[in-house]
């Protein structure tokens, strides 16, 4: 166990510097010149002369070869040191920690928000197959997924924030402010983890255990929480896992309509700026989510799922 | 003029406290001119279709939300504007202000004198910061010295140019020729500073509202000064909440969480004008949406210099169906760039084009462009075809015009490519290689210089930016245009610059209007003393209050 951890925890490293190494190139790609960029934000007449650039060019590293710059980051993030933002003037690493709490505060809810909500329906749904309750959640989560998140989002602030003016509909400043942004974000996730534990469980309530449990005289109930669920939950705990690390990486759309200060925002803005520094820290730190919940995801099958840890022992 | 005296007059009309007969008879008295006082009026009145003051007293809770676009400020460097730019809280103040018709007044500095290249600049005795200090020429050198160390901005500060002559009385000599400080000097970016101290720092500013708390990405709140040595605001707290989505923006004013909304969308004013307790209030024009042809590019990119297809681009576009197509109907048939104000009676040079297809037919004929069998011209085997790119400031603010010029242009047998850039910086880019015929952009005028705009896309003689190279005529639009900046009076450098841009629009064609813009703004009808100006950076939010 020790040595299948500390393997997955090495490979993270040579992902993560591809990783880096991808993004400094496809930044390279992009259209827009950061000198010309840098020297106009920081010229007093918003516009920068041939000289301005140029300087701007070698105070910002951009003259060196492109392999160089990747090696000087690569020292700089392994000191903890992200660069510091070409328009911003600011660290990128504190840039990020300034708005990493805002970005975790919804994605947290809104990934809670999709296990309190799909767990029930799907199991629910799973158990009266074929009923009335089944065939509405499969239609309202096919429709659920098929609806754009900015499209959902304009209706709830539309139905909670102006028509019934229950609900806030932009900032971070009270508390119930994130009601409307999670319940946007997790709604994608709530239709498909609904539809697939309702599969998965259909697939698991039909197994001989299932059988033999109910045989004991076992409530439903009973039989559902404490047999079926666990055992239905694994792909579903895989989706939950790929879904908080698009969460945690921050989300542009929703983070955008419902003005949420956090790292989808800065995302956003760090692009339009031509932001390297800030881009590539963001693009680091997202990996290494979704590289370590991947990670966590698998090692929470052993506990799960005893065939898991059978196998490997 | 009594400046402090006809401000004090403009907030007790603005506050309902005095009506506008009584108002016109004060301002006479204290020396204001007939065309002066109209001007005033407008200011109030802003625009037919903004709200009119009203005799209403202000209520008790005096907390304002302000719904602002995108967080832009730097927050740390020379470029630093906490509070200042591009979203204005009021703190601080320049030497000179920039009324909403493009004049200038007198503000920190009671008045000026223009000694060849330098101005000498007199300042109020009486201005405070908020910290209790008095303002003194230390601190203007201070400030201009800072602009100097970034660079000097267009008006061209170096080190040396701001000397002290007494406590209250410095010169000010730009490095090199340029007669258009005064005018320049009226954005936010020139604000003065305590000396020793940087934008954001609490209590630092001379004006009428204190820096209270900011919050990057989310808000910025100011508090009510005290001690402000002009009318003291009725509001007593205003928080400028960032919400970049405009849509968001103006949902969260209909749902009660904002009080007034900065451009609100297009297609929601029809809805807001029609709810009981809103209301729209639009601001001069000061704003333009347009496009520069191309008259200097390498193939492909080089139709633009044939004179047949401008003179075709021009004549082909239907300015007031755009207006009241794309634009809702909220916007302005003018003739260039600039807003009508600042050229006074010599925008009246600048003759434009009239909507004309079959003029643009003949004069592509004429040229030997014949209509192919897809309704596309060819001349010599070449198709008529040309890019437009769109990106600035971004290409959703431009939405609808590309194709609005695709389909006109198509009716004449020009087909039009469109290129749409993602922000702004992947524009330039597209600029900076020339890569395109046609550039679309919407843009604003936010100083008082009527060569400002003109220098930095069609002047040959500037040494920053990629625009003339691509779309600046020269001969005599340069001709004017230096004469403009070197031209000794306001009105001097109108002229030279509506020369200009008769000689860019009328004779060279390639400058393509398609219309100016007013800045739409929302507001709960419980608010008042709201003045929209056409230069959103110079907007003065503290005469805004709360009548319930």
């Amino acid at each position: 166990m020790r040595g299948y951890v500390l393997r997955r925890l090495l490979l993270i490293i040579p992902t993560l510097l591809l990783l880096v190494l991808g993004t400094q190139f496809l930044a390279t790609l992009a259209p827009g010149d950061p000198a010309e960029n840098y020297a106009r934000l920081h010229s007093t007449s918003g516009v920068a002369t041939p000289a301005q650039i140029a300087h701007a060019r070698v105070l910002l590293g951009l003259n060196r070869p492109f392999f160089v710059r990747y090696v000087a980051w690569i020292a700089g993030a392994v000191h903890g040191d992200l660069g510091v933002s070409f328009t911003r003037n600011t660290h990128v690493a504190a840039e990020i920690g300034s708005r990493l709490g805002a970005t975790l505060e919804l994605a947290l809810t809104a990934l809670g928000l999709t296990i309190i909500v799909a767990t029930p329906l799907g199991a629910f749904a799973a158990m009266r197959h074929g009923s009335w309750f089944d065939h509405t959640l499969r239609a309202g989560s096919l429709l659920l997924a098929s609806i754009p998140g900015f499209f959902l989002a304009y209706v709830l602030i539309e139905v909670f924030g102006t028509q019934l003016n229950l609900l806030p509909v932009a900032g971070r400043e009270e508390a119930s402010s994130i009601v409307l942004p999670a319940v946007a974000l997790s709604a994608g996730g709530i239709a498909t983890a609904s539809r697939l534990l309702r599969a998965s469980m259909l697939e698991v309530l039909g197994e001989d255990y299932i059988r033999t449990a109910r045989g004991k005289g076992l409530s439903s109930v009973r039989v559902v929480a404490r047999h079926a669920l666990p055992n239905a939950a694994l792909p579903v705990i895989t989706v939950l896992g790929t879904l908080l690390g698009y969460l945690l990486a921050g989300s542009v759309v929703i983070e955008t309509v419902f003005a949420w200060p956090g790292v989808g925002q800065l995302l956003a803005e760090a692009v339009a700026e031509r932001d390297y520094p800030t881009i590539q820290g963001l693009v680091v730190i997202a990996g290494a989510f979704f590289l370590i919940i991947n990670l966590l995801v698998d090692l929470s099958y052993r506990f799960l799922d005893p065939r898991v840890r059978l196998a490997k022992q | 003029m009594g400046e402090s005296a006809i401000d004090a007059l403009v907030t007790e009309l603005i506050h309902g406290r005095i009506t506008r007969r009584q108002f016109v008879g004060r301002a006479v008295a204290l020396g204001v001119s007939a065309s002066g006082v109209a001007v005033l009026l407008d200011a109030c009145g802003a625009a037919s279709s903004s709200p009119t003051p009203t005799a209403v007293a202000p209520a008790a809770n005096q907390t304002i939300t302000i719904g602002q676009a995108l967080d832009n400020y730097v927050a740390t460097g020379l470029k630093s504007y906490i509070g200042a730019y591009p979203v204005n809280a009021n703190i601080y103040e320049q030497l000179v202000r920039l009324n909403p018709d493009y004049s200038v007044s007198p503000w920190l500095a009671k008045s000026w004198t223009q000694n060849g290249n330098t101005v000498r600049f007199q300042l109020r005795s009486d201005v405070k910061f908020q910290d209790g200090s008095p303002l003194t020429a230390t601190d203007v050198k201070y400030t201009f010295d800072r602009v100097a160390q970034g660079g000097g901005g267009l008006p061209m500060l170096g080190p040396n140019s701001t000397v002290i002559v007494d406590q209250y009385t410095l010169d000010v000599t730009p490095t090199a020729t340029n007669y258009r400080l005064v005018e320049q000097i009226v954005h936010p970016e020139y604000a003065i500073l305590k000396s020793g101290t940087v934008f954001g720092d609490p209590k630092n500013g001379t004006g009428p509202m204190i820096f209270g708390e900011y919050v990057k990405g989310d808000h910025i709140t100011v508090t009510r000064n005290p001690g402000y040595w002009g009318p003291k605001p009725t509001a007593t707290t205003i928080t400028h909440k960032f919400i970049p989505d405009a849509t968001s923006r103006t949902l969260a004013l209909q749902g009660g969480q904002l009080d007034l909304a900065v451009d609100v969308a297009r297609s929601a004013v029809a809805g807001l004008r029609s709810t009981p307790s809103l209301k729209v209030a639009t601001a001069p024009v000061g704003q333009y949406q347009a496009f520069y042809i191309n008259i200097h590019g390498t193939a492909p990119h080089d139709l633009g210099q044939d004179p047949a297809i401008r003179q075709a681009i021009e004549t082909a576009i239907d300015r007031k169906g755009y207006i009241n197509t794309v634009l809702a109907g909220l916007g302005e048939e003018v003739q260039t760039f600039l807003p009508p104000s600042i050229l006074g009676s010599y925008a009246s040079l600048v003759k434009g084009f009239s909507y004309d297809v079959s003029g643009a037919k003949s004069a592509l004929d004429t040229a030997g462009w014949s209509v192919g069998s897809d309704g596309i011209r060819t001349k010599g085997g070449r198709r008529l075809s040309l890019t437009m790119v769109n990106g600035f400031p971004d290409a959703p603010t431009n939405q609808g015009a590309p194709e609005f010029v695709q389909a006109q242009l198509k009716a004449v047998g020009i087909d039009l490519q469109i290129t749409t850039a993602p922000d702004s910086a992947s524009y330039t880019s597209y600029l900076t290689q020339g890569a395109g015929d046609l550039f679309l952009e919407t843009g604003n005028q936010n100083d008082g210089n009527a060569a400002f705009l003109p220098t930095i896309i069609f002047y040959r003689g500037q040494t920053f930016g990629n625009y003339p190279k691509y779309f600046g005529p020269g001969g005599a639009v340069d001709t004017d245009i230096a004469a403009a900046l070197s031209a000794p009076s306001d009105s001097a450098a109108a002229q030279n610059v509506a020369m200009a841009m008769h000689e860019v629009v009328d004779n060279s064609k390639v400058f393509v209007q398609l219309a100016g813009l007013s800045r739409i703004y929302g507001l709960h009808s419980d608010i008042a003393g709201f003045v929209p100006h056409a230069s959103n950076v110079n907007q003065n939010w503290a005469t805004v209050y709360r009548t319930k």
